[in-house]
């Protein structure tokens, strides 16, 4: 009896979490009489791809979004992977007196919420530009640098490199190979999988961003796809539901390619 | 379940990838092909100009017709059509052995007549010096013997000599005396003679000179008048609009056709314009200016009077001191009309889509590049705006909207001159520069 309970509550919980992208799915296909008049309907009256045409042939400024959304997220992923490896190196295997004040530090700053940092920010980009004169706010810039120097990415993989036996840093030392090789030769080979559940996570973060955005761009072409399908939604319903379906999926595929990883990961940590 | 789950997910992902390449895709190749544009601005001044180009010719004020007024047999022509003669050159020579009574006897026997005047005034003229030469002669004689005498008469005073030479040289000097008054006489006498003698030749001279001046310019008219050689001649520099071919002329055929040409004041200039081209340009505050040969003359001229008729207006030029140097009789001349117009809205001709012809009272459409900010950035795009034609000037356009048009043309509106694709409303362009 338990178990048949446990089975109908797992069934309910994914049907309520499925049901939006299901809704989603389906709506995509339908014709824009439909959307219009009986939108809250879950089947198509007919089947047609006319939403997918529209947006990639007749409305296709939407691509110029999806690119934005794709060089901040590749932009961040890259730049944050760089970062959290080398900092996650220093602090689980390069460690010294002051390497569990920064882990911290770098915790405590994890911990803020991320709207307290935006304006600061903003301000810092408004002196570089005064003083320095780099122009950063309302550039992919602004967006990008914060997103690199998340803290998520050298927690995640701190806890990972610390896993790594010692024996292995032990025989390498003894091979006579330095701290990049090591890294490069040693750690990275073998927190592959940690790495791509990192990408996944710094991925979905940064296909998903409202605030950031919001508060350092104020082009509407800068923007990211995130942003403009609240537009989209007013301005051009007929599209709006193949937009999203375009927009999520980036992030179902990634998540389908290395579900095995992260699961593994998971199983790991 | 779960292959099926996989496999219907594994084409959902095949069918949304092809969706984005095709949409990149279509993205890029849109951008890549939009039409481009260059833009331009209403002009400042708002001035239509207005041009017209026409010709003209340079024409004498006087034009003869020479006829035969007997049969004339030529031996020569000198001259040819629109040749400018000078004045003195032989125009045509008459054969004289064939010519009966071609010849004008009364003017020549006249001419000959002056001649011989001439000559006979001549004589006089040398008899009056030789008369005078004569009478200087015996006052030298005389006074050079009274010198003598009087030389003489001193010495006798003093004793030196004979009172028989003194009586020689006083008779000496009687003689002398007596030959001066003689010549004085003759003179006075003779110098009396030879003048009434010279105002009677002058008077018959001048009378002969009148009679032939009038007897010359009779014949000139339609008459040919040669000398005895049979040469006929013009006094005037004229420029021969035709002249016969023909060695054997008939009483009544035209031999000869000239307009006079001697100064700029037997000159005018004239052109013909179509009325309706007239009434545009010349309605307004205008300016004149021509070109000869192709090269534009910077004085304007001025309108000395027109003549119309139903179709076209016939201008005539008066030629001015200052151009004098630069035109010909028979030239032909191009005449640039240019006036200007002020109006609220003047824009290139380029800029101009119109509706049927060119011309005023048309509609036609404007295109307007507007701005605005989009997703994809700073997009452009056409605006296209109904206007009517008010006039049409060389260059640009007299336009205001009509009562379709919102839109209205201001000194910073950008407007469509060249486009590389046909234009369409709310087109997406890109603007060049």
């Amino acid at each position: 009896m338990k178990k048949v309970l446990i089975k109908v509550f797992s069934v309910f919980i994914v049907i309520i979490f499925l049901s939006p992208i299901v809704y989603t799915i389906s709506h995509s296909f339908m014709d824009e009489y439909q959307l219009k008049n009986n939108e809250m309907e879950m089947v198509p009256e007919i089947f047609n791809l006319q939403q997918y045409y529209e947006i990639s042939v007749e409305k296709n400024e939407y691509f110029k979004l999806y690119t934005n959304s794709a060089l901040i997220t590749a932009g961040v992923m890259v730049g944050q992977v760089v970062v959290s490896v080398g900092a996650a190196y220093y602090l689980a295997v390069k460690k010294s007196r002051f390497s569990n004040i920064l882990f911290l530090v770098y915790t405590f700053f994890m911990l803020l919420p991320l709207q307290i940092t935006l304006i600061p920010n903003v301000l810092l980009y408004n002196a570089v530009e005064r003083y320095i004169g780099i122009k950063l706010f309302n550039t992919h810039l602004a967006v990008i640098l914060p997103g690199i120097f998340n803290t998520l990415g050298v927690f995640f993989l701190k806890q990972f490199f610390e896993s790594i036996p010692q024996s292995y840093y032990e025989i390498a030392n003894i091979d006579g190979a330095s701290n990049f090789d090591i890294l490069l030769h040693v750690v990275l080979p073998y927190s592959k999988n940690a790495i791509a559940a990192l990408c996944l996570l710094i991925f979905i973060e940064n296909w998903n961003l409202i605030e950031q955005p919001l508060i350092f761009l104020n082009d509407m072409s800068k923007m990211p796809v995130s942003i403009y399908l609240n537009t989209l939604y007013e301005s051009s319903r007929d599209i709006f539901y193949a937009a999203c379906v375009l927009f999520m999926f980036p992030v179902i595929y990634v998540f389908t390619k290395i579900r095995e990883k992260l699961k593994t990961m998971v199983l790991k940590n | 379940m779960s292959k099926f789950f996989d496999r219907f997910l594994k084409y959902f992902f095949v069918f949304l990838s092809s969706v984005i390449i095709i949409g990149f895709l279509f993205f890029t190749i849109r951008n890549y092909i939009m039409p481009e544009v260059t833009v331009t601005k209403s002009l400042e001044n708002s001035l239509l100009i207005k041009k017209d180009y026409f010709t003209g010719r340079v024409v004498s004020r006087e034009t003869v017709e020479v006829k035969a007024d007997r049969k004339l047999y030529i031996s020569e022509i000198n001259v040819k059509n629109s040749q400018i003669v000078e004045p003195g050159t032989k125009i045509i020579s008459l054969d004289m052995s064939r010519q009966e009574l071609n010849v004008d006897t009364e003017a020549s026997e006249m001419q000959n007549q002056i001649k011989s005047y001439e000559i006979e005034k001549l004589n006089l003229k040398k008899q009056l010096d030789s008369g005078e030469a004569s009478l200087k002669k015996s006052l030298e004689a005389y006074e050079k013997a009274k010198e003598d005498y009087e030389n003489t008469s001193y010495l006798y005073e003093n004793g030196v000599v004979a009172k028989d030479e003194l009586n020689g040289k006083s008779d000496i000097m009687e003689d002398c005396r007596k030959d001066y008054e003689s010549e004085v006489s003759i003179y006075t006498s003779e110098t009396e003679i030879y003048k009434m003698n010279l105002n009677r030749i002058d008077e018959e001279i001048e009378i002969l000179q009148t009679r032939l001046h009038e007897k010359t310019n009779e014949n000139s008219e339609n008459k040919i008048t040669v000398d005895k050689s049979g040469a006929y001649f013009l006094a005037d520099k004229v420029y021969i609009d035709y002249i016969t071919d023909k060695k054997v002329m008939e009483e009544g055929e035209t031999v000869l056709r000239y307009s006079i040409c001697n100064t700029n004041a037997d000159l005018y200039m004239e052109a013909f314009l179509g009325r309706d081209v007239y009434d545009d340009i010349f309605s307004n505050k205008y300016s004149l200016y021509f070109w000869k040969n192709d090269e534009k003359k910077k004085e304007s001229v001025m309108v000395q009077s027109v003549r119309a008729f139903p179709d076209h207006n016939e201008l005539i030029f008066a030629l001015r001191d200052e151009l004098k140097e630069n035109v010909y009789i028979s030239d032909s001349v191009k005449f640039m009309a240019q006036s200007e117009e002020s109006y609220e809205c003047v824009i290139d001709k380029t800029a101009v889509v119109p509706i049927g012809d060119l011309k005023a009272n048309n509609t036609c459409y404007v295109y307007t590049v507007l701005t605005e900010e989009s997703i994809l950035g700073e997009i452009n795009y056409l605006k296209q705006g109904e206007y009517k034609i008010l006039a049409v000037g060389e260059s640009t356009v007299a336009i205001e909207p009509t009562q379709n048009t919102k839109e209205r043309i201001d000194k910073n509106s950008l407007i469509v001159n060249y486009a590389s694709s046909v234009l369409e409303n709310d087109m997406r362009v890109r603007v060049i520069n």
